[in-house]
């Protein structure tokens, strides 16, 4: 099937109506999960998965992508008028967006946003479309050590583009691996880590983990003192940009998709790296970099664009290699996996109905942004005067429903809980979250992979270094971990010497 | 903070100690062969080493730097937040959806915003019926009755 004959199937599946309902859901929701702060659009995907486990299965992830990329969309809003990032990928837009809307230009910026993240989300899934046919033929030459080698490789890489310590990082990913290792060892049969307890049979339920370590924690953070802010009293008019707009904006919004898109596609990448970065090389490339940060319609125009097109390019590793790259296609994964569909390079061949109209409904599910974002923008400034005491109860509830009905069992609330506290303690002492959840994802493949590559060389590690691509996807990982241990040494020494 | 810090690196360490015996006792195999407990030992292993090295860069450090600032005052909501999820996941199964979820939702409103008990009631009352209505009615989700058989 060439490229044009499966963008026809993508399009004739999306666009049934029942795949078109719950992508119109899904972007509802994540647009309202993107304005609303406190609930990210990982927590909101992992409450609504339990609810679609009688839904087909396209139409599960259609809803679930939609509530991923529409929470970019949603979460430029609270940045612009209220200073408060809705989303992690839209901190950078607070910066030029809000100084706009102080200036009388709120609804410039609020348009520019919704235009520029719509022009990344349309050219963001043209780019997957590209790349999806080459990745998947080479992903399906994939052996056990190559395999081995990517997992290794991805886990390396998102450790390293942490924000915070390289260190910390890879001890939260390391702590994943060893979580992922409860529950039967499926080749020997032998439980690990149970203590005799029946729900850990089957391994730690990552639902409840994944709601605890960012939802629960987050509202135990936000309770501490309560978000502050207020909405910004202006009269948003002229949504559209003018001419004069675009023409400043046009090459920022274009390299901002390039940019996006690319670093989107890196393990932990998504769509939060693209934005720090495009903002930063904009500001390299402008003739007037002193004006960033006063309100210039580039500033908002870069991030915007690359936040989209880096939640597109996030698609790229799961839906070709089978590897999720960040923990809302973590949460994909686990939604395919439910469905009993593995996300994969087979997953093109055997489901390609399936796998084509994931990828336009993220185009059809951009359309339907750009039409709710614009006319309902009204809408979703009143939704963010709800008041936090009132919001968080109802996130509670969700998570708590969400939770219980996986398996109707307490003991997926106790995981819930005991993570959120687990998550909040993290928080305190710089730790991150998404290592620990995609290691925890991987783990079980990376222990299958390395079992199986040594069974084939009886036991000898030759064989990772003895085919090129396993070779060559190690020797980046550790290329990547010397760079960064370097980097740690030199800047240790400094501190030392500083103190000295 | 760089007391919660360091007290956080010593247990991981000895999370890893931990992981490392019973990996052992699983079995660790050989290359040939690895036993079920070969990679949870492993990334013990790591695990340990690397909390070693920062927990000791953060000694050296010597000096109160680093990390969030609690103060105990902001700990009262979420540690009250806890209590309440726990004491919920307890006596779901006993008093059933409605009546639990009641409870926690009060508590929560309760807790959080000026002092309106009486507004929190209907609020927290409103909630829950509209939960129950949309999740067990409309979404068939199964939430539990309880011993008072709650619920329609």
């Amino acid at each position: 099937m060439d490229l044009y004959q499966s963008i026809l199937l993508g399009f004739q599946t999306c666009l049934q109506p029942i795949n078109l309902l719950y992508c119109f859901i899904g972007v509802l929701i994540g647009t309202l999960v993107g304005v609303l702060p406190g609930i990210g659009p990982g927590g909101a995907m992992a409450i609504l998965l339990p609810a679609t486990f009688n839904a087909p299965p396209l139409s599960t992830i259609i809803m679930l992508a939609g509530i991923y990329y529409g929470a970019q969309y949603g979460g430029s809003t609270t940045s612009i008028l209220l200073n408060i990032p809705g989303e992690a990928s839209t901190i950078v837009t607070c910066l030029d967006g809000y100084q706009m809307a102080r200036q009388g230009r709120a609804g410039p910026a609020l348009g520019i946003s919704a235009f520029s993240s719509f022009i990344a989300g349309t050219i963001g899934t043209l780019g997957i479309m590209l790349l999806a046919h080459p990745l998947v033929r080479m992903a399906l030459k994939f052996g056990p050590p190559e395999y081995f080698g990517l997992v290794v490789m991805g886990l390396v890489i998102l450790s390293f583009l942490s924000r915070r310590s390289l260190l910390k990082s890879i001890m939260m990913a390391v702590l994943g691996l060893i979580l992922s290792y409860v529950g039967l060892d499926t080749i020997a049969g032998q439980p690990r880590f149970t203590f005799d307890i029946d729900e850990l049979f089957n391994g730690l339920p990552i639902i409840p983990m994944v709601m605890g370590l960012f939802g629960v924690a987050e509202i135990m953070e936000n309770l501490e003192k309560a978000i502050q802010g207020s909405v910004f009293k202006t009269h948003i008019k002229g949504l559209f940009p003018t001419l004069k707009d675009w023409s400043v904006s046009i090459w920022s919004i274009l390299r901002g998709t390039v940019i996006g898109f690319f670093l989107g596609v890196l393990p932990g990448g998504g769509a939060l790296l693209g934005s720090f970065v495009s903002y930063a090389i904009e500001k390299k490339v402008s003739k007037h970099p002193e004006k960033f940060g006063t309100g210039i319609i580039e500033g908002v125009a870069a991030p915007e664009s690359a936040n989209n097109s880096g939640s597109c390019g996030a698609f790229i590793p799961l839906l070709t290699l089978g590897i999720p790259s960040n923990v809302v296609s973590a949460i994909l994964f686990a939604g395919l996996l439910i469905h009993n569909i593995t996300p994969g390079p087979l997953m093109l061949q055997n489901r390609p109905e399936l796998f084509w109209g994931i990828i336009t409904s993220m185009y059809v599910g951009n359309v339907m942004l750009l039409a709710l974002n614009l006319p309902l923008i009204g809408i979703w400034v009143r939704l963010l005067k709800v008041p936090f005491n009132r919001l968080f109860p109802m996130i509670i509830l969700f998570c708590l429903i969400g939770v219980y009905s996986l398996s109707n069992a307490i003991f997926d609330i106790g995981v819930m809980i005991v993570f959120g506290v687990v998550g909040y303690i993290m928080r305190k002492c710089d730790f991150e979250a998404p290592p620990l959840i995609l290691a925890f994802i991987l783990g079980p493949r990376l222990e299958q992979a390395l079992r199986q590559s040594l069974l084939l060389s009886n036991g000898s590690l030759r064989i990772f270094f003895e085919r090129p691509i396993a070779a060559s996807f190690l020797g980046f990982a550790v290329l990547l971990l010397l760079l960064s241990f370097s980097r740690y040494a030199r800047s240790k020494r400094g501190e030392v010497l500083k103190d000295d | 903070m760089r007391r919660l810090n360091v007290a956080s690196y010593i247990f991981l360490m000895g999370i890893a100690v931990w992981v490392g015996y019973l990996s052992f006792e699983l079995g660790v195999g050989h290359l040939e062969l690895m036993g079920s407990g070969f990679m949870p030992f492993l990334a013990s292993v790591v695990l340990f080493f690397l909390s070693l090295l920062v927990f000791v860069t953060e000694v050296r450090k010597g000096k109160e730097e680093g990390g969030h600032s609690i103060h105990w005052t902001d700990l009262e909501k979420p540690i009250l937040l806890v209590v309440g999820l726990t004491g919920y996941a307890l006596i779901l199964k006993t008093f059933g959806y409605l009546i639990t979820t009641f409870l926690l939702m009060f508590f929560m409103f309760f807790m959080t915003g000026p002092k309106r008990w009486r507004k929190d009631i209907v609020i927290a009352a409103i909630v829950v019926i509209l939960s129950y209505v949309i999740f067990d009615n409309l979404l068939q989700m199964q939430l539990p009755a309880g011993i008072f058989q709650v619920g329609w």
